[in-house]
């Protein structure tokens, strides 16, 4: 009886699906036919002699997390996925990164510039570039845009555009001038990665620029924004009147999708063209492989992840020998094979081993666990009270260190667990504390609060990174937020100081060679690993992706929305 | 008379709602005041911000005042319909429930009101012929329907109809980009909204199948049921007026209540379909810390479930022939 009924139970549900489908199948086409988006056959025909065909909607798909819901210029712009690729399209730039491998600054609004000190910087603009409501852009806007864009949000203060006040001035209609507070050498010119404002509409709210809702947005890119939908889509299209002419595809548009499954189904299924920022999960690529229509590019990532060691923080960690036994007792090559399921590098330092600025010769810290042994034993560090963990030789206490890391990291949580299982085995203990994002980095930022012991570090330096060396920065320097281990070491702020200033190539490779030699010698970062980047991207309506480190779209590759076009 | 009954009945209700909103604006003012850690630097990502720009911030948003202070302002914009700025979207957060909520009352009234009466009239018949066949059957469904999340189904049904099939889309309230306005919008929002809405009916309605049936079966071995079959009617009658009528109770109690559940599985099934309603924006707020939002969206999902909850207690009392509230003075 019993049977019959849990029977009967199954055929109703089997039932009810299928009578619940039926109808359904009836009336979708007609509503399918109804909501088609405007045919991507509406080609305009270019003057152009290459064969590249105009035209298309290029879909891209985000997570819902990693989406925007405002168009207003906060920190949102440079540290969430969405925001820190939709305004390169938008907005153009008085240069731009340029793509792999060279990754050289490209003119954009300004055709040219010139420093001689690498404090006072002249850019000459283009002459023919408009914003999007027709309005010539000049060097008013250069000039406004600069003098308050970093005012409105600390996430926008960048030493290359914090300016001495008063400094800032339009020389003509197309000539801006401008002294930083502090000297820039290097390769790159002043001013990196900034949108240029409107100043006719941004003059109201120029002392509170996070007050300005910017809908409609004027921008002066390759593409003009068309409709904003919170939480649905970015609808972009093709600026016709853009300077260095208009982009090959008609329209883009970022859509976001609630949970990672939706998103995979929609590019399975044709839906969106390619996924908007961090690319698939490893888990997932052989499923993304036998789809047909896709084709999956796997590049070197653009994150770095590394261990923060707290040296504020007394304790057996400010020993610069336990540092090293840990670096030698975690197995990074088991790492990438179990939690990146083989898509990761290792790195030694801040600095990407392909770039001719990466010290060759930095001290290794290979997988060693005898070594790691020795160290600790010869430093004294000796399990005294037999429970399997090695003892402090001052204090007595365990060896035991809190590590810390954010639940949104998944990768890095499951790191952080073979860590801990891999340091047991000489005799450390990790107490792994998952925290939520934010949380994590109020922990992470605030080492002399005593929060953590250890903290996972990520970040996405870029081919040009000065910033990232900051990181290093003494507190007594000046250095206070980003330097997550409290590492203090006069002799890197030095070379620091020097390396920012430096104008000739050579030397300032010298200084950075030699900050990476000082890192990696007093571990206050343990360097891990380097994530590879997986885009499953289709190939059935599209072609021309454009790949750097990071993938085919991140915030140092626009590229692949100025050169994709239909096949 | 019944009328002043009623009417004293129902104010007396309303009082009790009035101070039940209260003590959760208390709570919900002092639970985000509990959480640890500094919300202002958690508006942060930027490490570089310096103490005197953090100390900017939290004067700006009153947080540098003692607690006591800040209730009272708190109170005093509440009821200027002020519910404060959102951290993450910098803008009011009415306005940015307000930007949410039609979306979210448009598929959840209309799901939970199909569920509510396609569970109740399934229940009923299975309840009124409990042991035969059509009962197990019903029961099945509604017990599978029941213990399945919503999550889950809604991921199954994405997965069958809107990849597999390709008949509905993959989330959203409408068409991307579409350019579509007036009755072709409608259109496709409709077309949009069937899975979600499908997958809250059938959770839902599977358990007022069953909370139906069970109030059904008691009522049905009731002696005022035998007395009215005794009397000769027919058993349609019976069932439409003397049982059903009285296995409803129970039903009406439970609505209410659910609402408050309800916002948890419309959490859910908004994340799961990318329908830009409230529940993803509670779900978004979490993620991102932004105190004012979940203050202001838990507010709004109190203060409608309190609301709901008053009408079925005045519908309760106007039903209920044992509340005679006509006849109590």
């Amino acid at each position: 009886m019993r049977k019959r009924e849990s029977l009967l139970a199954l055929i109703g549900t089997v039932v009810l699906v299928l009578t619940l489908s039926i109808p359904v199948m009836q009336c979708a086409p007609a509503a399918e036919e109804e909501v088609t988006p405007p045919p991507e056959e509406e080609v305009t025909p270019p003057p152009e002699e290459e064969e590249i065909q105009y035209g298309g909607r290029l879909n891209v798909g985000f997570p819902a997390e990693e989406g925007i819901e405002t168009l207003i210029c906060d920190e949102t712009w440079q540290y969430t996925e969405m925001g820190c690729v939709f305004w390169p399209l938008v907005y153009d730039q008085l240069w731009i990164l340029g793509p792999a491998p060279d990754y050289e600054p490209l003119p954009r609004l300004a055709t040219s510039w010139e420093t001689e000190d690498g404090k006072t910087w002249t850019f000459h603009l283009r002459e023919d570039a408009t914003f999007h409501d027709g309005v010539p852009v000049t060097a008013e806007d250069v000039a406004f845009t600069i003098e308050y864009l970093p005012q409105a949000d600390p996430a926008w203060a960048y030493p290359d555009c914090i300016c001495e006040p008063g400094s800032i001035k339009a020389i003509d209609d197309y000539t801006v001038e401008f002294t930083l507070e502090a000297t820039i050498g290097g390769p790159y010119p002043a001013a990196f990665w900034m949108p240029i404002f409107p100043k006719h509409i941004w003059e109201p709210y120029k002392d509170d620029m996070l007050s300005y809702a910017n809908y409609p947005l004027i921008g002066s890119g390759p593409f003009k924004l068309k409709e904003f939908k919170p939480a649905e889509y970015i609808w972009f299209e093709a600026n016709e009147d853009y300077w260095g002419g208009r982009p090959y595809v008609d329209e883009v548009v970022f859509r976001t999708y609630g949970s990672e499954d939706a998103l995979y189904m929609a590019l399975k299924s044709g839906e969106v063209d390619i996924i908007g920022y961090s690319g698939c999960s490893a888990l997932v690529v052989d499923d993304f492989r036998e789809t047909e229509n896709i084709e999956v590019i796997v590049s070197p990532g653009i994150g770095m992840v590394w261990l923060s060691f707290n040296l504020y923080k007394d304790g057996p960690l400010q020993d610069l020998n336990v540092r090293k036994a840990i670096m030698h007792g975690i197995d990074r090559d088991r790492m990438i094979d179990l939690v990146y399921l083989g898509y990761a590098e290792k790195v030694d330092s801040f600095m990407y081993p392909e770039l001719a600025d990466h010290n060759p010769n930095l001290p290794q810290y290979d997988y060693d666990p005898d070594l790691a042994n020795e160290i600790l034993d010869e430093g004294g560090y000796i399990d005294t009270d037999n429970d399997g963990i090695r003892n402090d030789p001052d204090t007595g206490e365990n060896l035991s260190f809190e590590l810390i890391v954010p639940s949104d990291w998944t990768d890095e949580v499951k790191a952080a667990t073979l860590i801990k299982e891999q340091l047991e085995d000489i005799g450390i203990d990790i107490v792994m504390k998952v925290l939520d994002l934010d949380t994590f980095y109020e922990y992470l930022y605030v080492p002399e609060e005593e929060l953590y012991d250890i903290g996972f570090g990520e970040e996405e330096p870029g081919p040009h990174a000065d910033w990232i060396w900051e990181f290093g920065r003494s507190y007594e320097a000046g250095g206070e937020g980003w330097n997550t281990a409290y590492y203090d070491n006069p002799d890197f702020d030095e070379a620091l100081d020097k390396m920012l200033a430096e104008v000739d190539t050579t030397k300032r490779r010298e200084y950075l060679y030699e900050m990476q030699m000082m890192m990696a010698e007093d571990l206050p970062y343990g360097f891990l690993v380097r994530p590879d980047l997986i885009n499953p991207v289709r190939t059935d309506k599209f072609e021309g992706y454009v790949e750097t480190m990071g993938g085919v779209s991140t915030w140092i590759n626009p590229w692949t929305y100025f050169e994709v076009h239909l096949k | 008379m019944a009328l002043k009954g009623f009417a004293s009945f129902a104010i007396r209700k309303a009082i009790a709602a009035i101070i039940t909103i209260f003590a959760i604006v208390c709570v919900n003012f002092l639970i985000f005041r509990m959480v640890p850690g500094d919300p202002i630097r958690m508006m942060f990502r930027d490490p570089r911000i310096t103490a005197e720009q953090m100390q900017l911030v939290r004067e700006k948003f009153g947080l540098d005042k003692p607690l006591w202070e800040q209730f009272n302002c708190y109170l005093t914009e509440l009821f200027q319909g002020n519910l404060g700025i959102s951290f993450w979207q910098k803008r009011p957060v009415l306005e940015v429930i307000a930007d949410r909520i039609p979306q979210t009352l448009l598929l959840v009234v209309t799901a939970l009101a199909i569920a509510v009466i396609l569970g109740t009239i399934l229940g009923a018949i299975a309840g009124w012929k409990t042991g035969t066949k059509i009962d197990s059957f019903i029961l099945g469904i509604s017990l599978t329907l029941y213990s399945v999340p919503t999550f889950c189904m809604g991921i199954i049904f994405l997965l069958i109809f809107a990849f597999q099939l390709a008949i509905f889309p993959l989330g959203g309230i409408s068409t991307a980009a579409s350019g579509l306005t007036g009755f072709g919008y409608w259109k496709d929002v409709l077309w949009h909204m069937f899975l979600p809405a499908i997958s809250i009916v059938l959770w839902y309605g599977g358990e007022y199948v069953l909370l139906t049936r069970s109030s059904m079966q008691d009522a049905s071995g009731q002696d005022y049921i035998t007395t009215a079959r005794a009397k000769g009617l027919k058993e349609s009658a019976v069932l439409r007026n003397h049982a059903l009528r009285n296995a409803l109770l129970p039903v009406v109690t439970i609505t209410g209540v659910n609402l408050a559940f309800a916002v948890a599985g419309i959490i859910e099934a908004e994340t799961v379909f990318s329908w830009p309603g409230v529940g993803r924006l509670v779900y978004d707020a979490v993620m991102k810390r932004d105190y004012p939002l979940l203050q202001g969206t838990f507010l709004v999902f109190a203060v409608a479930v309190v609301l709901a909850n008053l009408v079925v207690d005045l519908i309760y009392g106007y039903i209920d022939p044992r509340i005679k509230v006509g006849k109590s003075e």
